[in-house]
């Protein structure tokens, strides 16, 4: 117990005094984690929309697919994006392996399936109704899809906030892709497995507060959303 | 018809579509749509006229939803002599069952098919401010729509649907959930607008109330009219005048009805099956007995229908073929109707 005390005070310590490799990693964090959202968000916002507006042949199995890829491994997602950026490999020539950006390619892989998916689950009941009901009202097909977005936004934002939360926690893409190079690709999640492996728990207890810290804030923000549509 | 009246909302003014151009007919081809488990929508060739206003009963089930969505352009029927089968002149306006009401304002949502029609911003204010009026929410324009109850928001719906003037404006049960005063305001409205309108009911009375042309939907099949006697008239204590001036006793006096109700544009039926013919007054306990003359005869479903002329109106009578050759009766022969006070349905 004395241990754990003794952690979580010098854990606090580190934050409360700006520890250079804290900030450091939660800085990268924060860098491949929105820039692999928003990348992200670019393919799923359509995707989804798409799917839930149309039928085809084979759309129940699409959907089968996506919330299927929820459940792959992220090291088994960087173990597939290494096969196509590793040195020998196809794409080895773009020298991506190791950096911040192997990284965001290993997480939009990851939370494309994820957006896509429980985008798709929040429109799809009303997205119908709501394009319709602009477009007996006289707006034209982009004004209808506009409003149909703004309508379904909380939504959409939950599935992006979702996806945000997938990405700053993960260890395996960012473990394998980044290589947890010091002031470079070092995430907050390959820090603390690092540290602990280190046995320095003071720093790996800082970095586990920080992230939790994010983590909370993002489901704070998914709550207050869900509350504002409940009105 | 085109109705009007002064201070209401038929203005389908000089800033709008041409209206001398665009008079809201709507025709309709014969077309089937046939859903998976089985139900046919089996709709034959019907036309509406501009200004014309339909109401169209049926109960659940018998595709009241399903033919609007098709003259809405949403539905497409499985067969049809020409895709789509729909011909119409001008914009329509389409009410849902249940509407979707936009995030925002009561205000905000009455704008929004503003927005796409070329009208100056002060006259778009006005034209909501007026929608407010007629929809009596002027207190609650600044009211998000969820803290609205489901009379409003259905009022709200329909301003919405009427507020850019469509020519041709499809009502899904616009009466549904609605308590009476909302009811009334929704009466108003409808026998207030100037556009072609069809609109969907369960409720008999209210279809008469706000539609002239009354059709009946049954088992996915529009059939003329579920009341065969409809009259328009006036209440005078335990009389209904009809507009053709026939003047029959009713149960009841007109004071017996609820504070508010207007004396004036009421309808009573009376079911054919009530109405008793003879040669001769007979000595009985009803109170209403009217000479006449027969009209036109027609033998339908085994029974001889009979059109009677009684003062300036019309009245249908159903009765055997037996009754009929005992009667003696045919074409211009002279008749007496007899029916109780009570067979008189007042709406």
């Amino acid at each position: 117990m004395p241990f754990l005390v003794e952690s979580i005070s010098e854990a606090l310590k580190l934050i409360v005094t700006l520890d250079q490799d804290l900030v450091r990693a939660t800085a990268t964090t924060l860098q491949v984690s929105v820039a692999s959202t928003a990348i992200a968000a670019l393919f799923s916002l359509p995707l989804a929309l798409l799917i839930a507006r149309f039928d085809f042949a084979g759309k129940s199995w699409v959907v089968t697919l996506l919330r299927t890829a929820l459940a792959l491994p992220t090291v088994v997602i960087g173990l597939a994006v290494y096969a196509f950026i590793a040195r020998n490999a196809p794409l080895g020539s773009w020298q991506l392996l190791f950096t911040p950006t192997a990284i965001i390619i290993g997480q939009v892989c990851l939370i494309i399936p994820l957006i896509t998916a429980l985008a798709h689950s929040a429109v799809q009941s009303r997205i119908t109704l709501i394009y319709e009901e602009a477009r007996l009202l006289g707006a034209p097909p982009i004004a209808a899809f506009w409003l149909t977005v703004k309508e379904l936004r909380l939504g959409i934002l939950t599935a992006f906030l979702a996806g945000f939360g997938r990405v700053i926690s993960e260890v395996g893409i960012s473990l394998v892709l980044g290589g947890n190079i010091r002031g470079v690709t070092r995430t907050l999640t390959t820090a603390i497995s690092l540290k602990t492996s280190q046995g320095d728990f003071a720093h790996a207890f800082a970095l586990g507060i920080v992230l939790l810290s994010m983590v909370l804030l993002i489901n704070a923000a998914i709550r207050s959303g869900h509350m504002e549509r409940e009105v | 018809m085109r109705r009007s009246a002064a201070g209401t909302w038929n203005a389908r003014s000089n800033e709008s579509v041409k209206a001398a151009e665009i008079d809201g007919h709507l025709a309709l081809e014969t077309f089937r749509l046939r859903y998976a488990d089985g139900f046919q929508l089996a709709i034959e060739a019907q036309s509406f006229e501009g200004g014309e206003h339909v109401a169209i009963v049926g109960a659940n089930g018998s595709g009241k939803t399903s033919l609007l969505r098709v003259l809405a352009g949403l539905a497409t029927p499985t067969t049809a002599a020409s895709s789509p089968p729909v011909r119409s002149q001008g914009r329509i306006g389409y009410l849902r069952q249940t509407p979707y009401l936009f995030r925002g304002t009561v205000w905000q949502n009455l704008k929004y098919p503003l927005r796409f029609i070329s009208l100056s911003r002060p006259r778009k204010i006005d034209r909501v401010m007026r929608m407010l009026t007629l929809l009596s929410l002027d207190q609650h324009a600044k009211r998000r729509i969820e803290t609205l109850s489901g009379g409003e928001r259905k009022r709200v719906a329909i301003g919405r649907a009427l507020i850019a003037e469509p020519h041709i404006l499809l009502l899904d049960e616009p009466d549904a959930h609605l308590d009476r005063f909302s009811r009334r305001v929704v009466e108003r409205v409808i026998n207030d607008s100037s556009a072609t309108i069809l609109l969907t009911t369960h409720d008999v009375q209210f279809a008469h109330r706000v539609g002239p042309r009354v059709l009946h939907l049954r088992d996915g099949r529009l059939t003329p009219r579920p009341y065969l006697n409809v009259f328009a008239g006036r209440l005078a204590g335990d009389r209904f005048i009809t507009d053709g001036g026939l003047e029959m006793r009713m149960a009841g006096s007109s004071g017996a009805l609820p504070t508010g109700t207007p004396a004036t544009g009421r309808r009573a039926a009376i079911e054919p099956s009530s109405l008793v013919l003879s040669r001769e007054r007979l000595k009985s306990s009803m109170l209403n007995s009217f000479a006449g003359r027969v009209a036109a005869v027609q033998a339908r479903e085994g029974n001889v229908w009979l059109e009677l002329l009684v003062a300036d109106e019309h009245l249908t009578a159903i009765i055997s073929r037996e009754s009929y050759e005992r009667l003696g009766l045919n074409l211009q022969a002279d008749v007496v109707v007899s029916f109780k006070a009570s067979a008189v349905e007042l709406f």
